[in-house]
């Protein structure tokens, strides 16, 4: 009977100290980052693109209220401009090396560019508003879309920025923002359903004695046994091998889900340790007795493996 | 008393023919037609409903409505092309049932005009009737994002 009451008792234990039983805590999905900020042209300081063309500050603004609308916290560009002359973040007066050095220390994941230009003609004057969502990382293209505002015989050009960003179109009604947000949303869609893209590049580290084109114990290249890792672990085996040569081996696209098996979320970093994980223990034909080593830097959608 | 046996059988059966027969319903047509987008977030649209009586058409067009804001979009208006629940069937269909047979979906209608008969119907018989209504689309969109059936902007 003693026997029984301990047993009941343990028994409880541990169920009362399991998630899985009593619920897991919810999770909170991480948002991507998303910075607002000017086109600036090559020869054109983004610095100085907001203070010089108030055309800019109204279409920045009305694409600002558009994520307002759906909830969603844009990082703020001026503030971040003003942190980084604090911080001097600015090493180059470069225009691209400066626009490089902001976004990269924004921390944003996705920037949106936001581009304004007045035209004058005989018609009279009109607007055109451009707006681009790119990946901070991969470069990828989440969105674009074009307005133009019809010709007004008045130089109110903020009002024609306005009305390029929301005017009709035959019978149809532009609302350019919103447009813009749902082209978004739909990549965003297709992240949740199959998983975000990250680009995985294997490299080996300069003391290397060997290159991918290496047997290993198993038999196979050193580069197959890389290959086959993606292979069996790429979020719905879905992913684009670009490159492979003795040096490296590129993945241009890997997918990877956003939860782990727990439902908890799955970063670009834990598929890094994972990777890492993975192949480490790989022996060599030539060198059975050693391990290969392998370290793993994580820039942002970015992983690169080095093996040593 | 004589009974005509085989005329009241012959009565008897075309009576439970008739019952047990379907009645026609009206087609699920998605007829609703942008005007205008008076206020940032709001839109208004025409929407053409069916019903036995000129209430329960009007109560359809007023669904329709915004069922197609919901599942269908509205293509002549940009914000709104794109249906906020692209795939019902990947959402919990009780909640959208439920939004529906409660009226839920009042709280987000901010203007309308008085319905109008556009005719009778004969097959079957009820009403075909137009309805101006204006939707803010925005607090509807936070609302099914607050029952879960709508994803927030983002991942």
């Amino acid at each position: 009977m003693k026997n029984v009451s301990i047993l009941f008792l343990l028994l409880f234990f541990v169920l009362s100290t399991s998630n899985d039983l009593w619920g897991q805590e919810e999770v909170q999905q991480i948002q991507p980052r998303i910075m607002v900020m000017p086109y600036a042209k090559k020869d054109q300081d983004v610095r100085t693109v907001l203070e010089d063309d108030i055309n800019f500050r109204v279409a920045i603004s009305k694409v600002k209220e558009g994520f307002d609308n759906r909830g969603f916290t844009t990082i703020d560009f001026v503030g971040r401009l003003k942190a980084g002359e604090v911080d001097d973040i600015f090493t180059s007066d470069s225009p691209s090396d400066v626009k490089t050095a902001l976004i990269e220390a924004s921390g944003a994941d996705i920037y949106v560019e936001v581009e304004a230009h007045t035209e004058s003609s005989a018609s009279g004057n009109s607007a055109r508003i451009i707006l681009q969502a790119f990946d901070a990382f991969t470069g990828q293209s989440l969105s674009n879309k074009t307005g133009i505002s019809h010709f007004m015989r008045h130089d109110q050009y903020d009002l024609l920025v306005e009305q390029a960003l929301n005017r009709k179109d035959g019978d149809t009604k532009i609302s350019m923002v919103e447009d813009f947000l749902n082209s978004m949303q739909s990549k965003f869609d297709d992240i949740v359903e199959n998983g975000r893209t990250v680009k995985v590049i294997f490299k080996l580290d300069g003391n290397a004695w060997f290159d991918f084109d290496y047997e290993t114990t198993t038999g196979d290249y050193l580069s197959d046994a890389v290959y086959d890792w993606i292979h069996e672990n790429a979020y719905k085996n879905n992913y684009v091998q670009t490159g492979a040569s003795q040096l490296s081996v590129t993945f241009d696209q890997v997918r990877i889900p956003l939860r782990d098996k727990r439902g908890r979320n799955f970063t670009p970093y834990r598929f890094a340790r994972d990777i890492r994980s993975g192949l480490r223990g790989i022996t060599l034909e030539e060198d059975p007795d050693s391990e290969i080593s392998v370290s793993r830097d994580v820039r942002g959608g970015t992983i690169y493996i080095t093996l040593q | 008393m004589n009974y005509n046996y085989p005329l009241v059988t012959v009565l008897l059966l075309s009576t439970a023919l008739v019952a047990c027969s379907k009645k026609i319903g009206y087609l699920q047509t998605s007829e609703v037609k942008f005007l205008d987008n008076p206020y940032s977030g709001t839109v208004t649209v025409e929407s053409i409903g069916y019903g036995d009586q000129i209430k329960e058409a009007e109560i359809n067009a007023i669904q329709k409505a915004f069922q197609t804001i919901i599942y269908q979009g509205l293509p002549a208006f940009s914000g709104l092309s794109t249906p906020m629940i692209p795939d019902r069937t990947k959402v919990d269909q009780s909640i959208l049932e439920r939004f529906f047979s409660r009226n839920e979906y009042s709280e987000f209608l901010t203007g309308q005009e008085d319905v109008r008969v556009l005719g009778k119907l004969k097959n079957p018989r009820g009403y075909k009737v137009s309805k101006v209504v204006t939707i803010n689309y925005n607090s509807l969109r936070r609302g099914l994002e607050k029952k879960g059936v709508v994803r927030k902007f983002g991942l």
